[in-house]
């Protein structure tokens, strides 16, 4: 089981400073939750579930030396448009959202296409990886993650040799995720990645964070991290993976083609006409700092990119 | 004389009224209800409440002839200038929280993004009609004049709504609704100079 009662992994907050639910609490909703499938709504007013997780701590690879964003800064600041286009939209209606049971459709060109459960998907090694991300609109955040590459599951479902993108589908709930109900972008999200950037180590698919389950408005169940390019590219509450031939169509690439392209690495010398991209603001500090080229994950991911012109394939 | 003076304490209102989001985001800010990243958010409010000012003052003329209150045209001006303050804090905050009065940044942001080029000259256009926007303006410049020199607002504040327009990123529903209260305030002068203009030309038969 991935509930863990025991005291958070050494030099993590303490369960009281990370979640408004005490101890005893998360207790019972981890038993109902996963034990018992009890209705958990009635016992919390809202359909999200809350819960500890068991997992590694970051190798030396996937972790930095920067300070953390508070937990209620992450929470409260958050572009996820199924729930309104205000980045405190998510925190007060995200929890509408109901995400168990779940399951994520793996599928398109691939020799085991496979429907997962999510608690199945939980099963597998977790680990936990500090990332910094970085927003489009030029601000940014260092969070602790937990959960596994995103190759175990393209691995698992060995995508054929016509296989050259990976398509993400955001769920389609509109009776839940009230922004979908305005037709600001295309529903649902769209995202996509050449099977190579898939495949990459950093790459990885988060169902929790600060050592618990993922809040709904971070992107509950499960949602991708794709660090060194501009956060939209992480889609969040991911209903439907699928190989393909031809790149695949991405929601804001689809709104705006000349203002958000497919690939998307953070690149300061690459300016958008809103954002400024050459420095950010990293939540909680005052001074903004300049923008590390792919997100400061260059050693890991330029490589793919290297006979490509980044000002053409932004 | 004797019956103007008592007025004059609705300048004072008037002025006290314009300065409240200031008040209220000065105490927000100090006390951290700006949310996660207040620096951004201090700076989209001063340019809010200046542009929301600046349709409020063009709605002063409309609003005191439809409602037969002529008394309220004298608010124009402190309206008028208190939204000029807004813009200029917006002005300073952007420079010095983004910028951090870099002027080197600055000319790159204005060749960069046109959003920023736009507000810059909405912002340049405003300095005019704020220093000479006392009484003996007026005088030096001719009423005719500066009454021409004033009209410049009609061409500042339709440059507002499209700074803000242009930086929204997909929900454009605001920024359309301050462009057509704007374009019915603009309409309501082209209506009323055309009904001159009738009124002319009858008189002439």
């Amino acid at each position: 089981m991935l509930i863990r009662t025991s005291p958070p992994v050494e030099g993590h907050m303490s369960e009281n400073e990370v979640t408004p639910l005490s101890r005893r609490q998360i207790m019972t909703l981890g038993a109902a939750t996963f034990l018992g499938g009890a209705s958990l709504a009635e016992s919390v007013n809202a359909k999200s579930v809350t819960g500890t997780l068991i997992y590694a701590k970051p190798t030396a690879a996937f972790t930095n030396s920067e300070s953390l964003t508070p937990l209620n800064m992450i929470k409260n600041y958050t572009n996820f448009y199924e729930f309104g286009t205000d980045k405190t939209d998510p925190a007060k209606y995200a929890e509408a959202l109901t995400t168990r049971p779940w399951a994520v459709a793996v599928g398109g060109l691939c020799d085991k296409p496979k429907t997962y459960d999510i608690e199945t998907l939980m099963k597998n090694a977790l680990q936990e990886r500090i990332y910094r991300l970085r927003c489009v609109e030029g601000w940014s955040m260092n969070i602790p993650w937990v959960g596994f590459p995103l190759s175990v599951l393209i691995k698992a479902a060995s995508p054929t040799a016509k296989a050259k993108y990976v398509a993400f589908e955001s769920i389609n709930r509109p009776g839940e995720m009230r922004g979908q109900r305005s037709k600001v972008l295309q529903w649902p999200y769209r995202e996509g990645l050449r099977l190579d950037e898939a495949l990459n180590p950093v790459a990885f698919l988060a169902v929790g964070l600060y050592g618990n389950l993922l809040p709904n408005s971070e992107g509950a169940p499960i949602r991708l991290l794709v660090p060194w390019k501009y956060g939209f590219k992480s889609i969040k509450s991911i209903a439907k993976i699928t190989f393909t031939e031809k790149q695949p169509p991405t929601a804001w690439n689809t709104y705006a083609p000349s203002e958000y392209g497919f690939y998307s690495n953070v690149n300061p010398t690459v300016d958008h006409p809103r954002w400024s991209q050459a420095r950010e603001r990293r939540i909680n500090e005052f001074s903004k700092k300049p923008t590390l080229m792919f997100n400061g994950y260059g050693p890991q991911v330029a490589a793919m990119y290297r006979h490509m012109d980044l000002k053409v394939f932004f | 004389m004797k019956s103007y003076k008592p007025f004059r304490i609705d300048y004072f209102i008037v002025v006290a009224v314009m300065a409240l989001p200031l008040i209220w985001l000065m105490a927000a800010f100090q006390n951290g209800d700006l949310g996660v990243n207040p620096l951004e958010r201090l700076i989209r409010e001063l340019g809010l409440w200046g542009l929301r000012g600046l349709i409020l003052t063009l709605m002063i003329t409309p609003l005191a002839k439809l409602g037969r209150w002529p008394l309220i045209q004298r608010w124009r001006r402190p309206i008028g200038l208190m939204s000029a303050l807004y813009i200029g804090l917006h002005l300073m905050a952007y420079m010095g929280f983004e910028l951090g009065f870099d002027m080197n940044e600055l000319i790159k942001d204005l060749s960069k993004r046109p959003f920023i080029l736009v507000g810059m000259v909405g912002f340049v256009l405003i300095l005019p009609l704020v220093v000479t926007s006392f009484n003996a303006a007026i005088r030096w410049l001719r009423f005719q004049n500066w009454k021409r020199l004033q009209s410049l607002i009609y061409v500042i504040v339709v440059l507002g709504v499209l700074h803000h327009f242009m930086l929204i990123k997909a929900d454009k529903s605001p920024a359309l609704l301050y462009g057509a209260m704007i374009a019915i305030l603009l309409g309501f002068r082209l209506y009323e100079k055309w009904q001159l203009h009738k009124g002319k030309s009858a008189h002439q038969l």
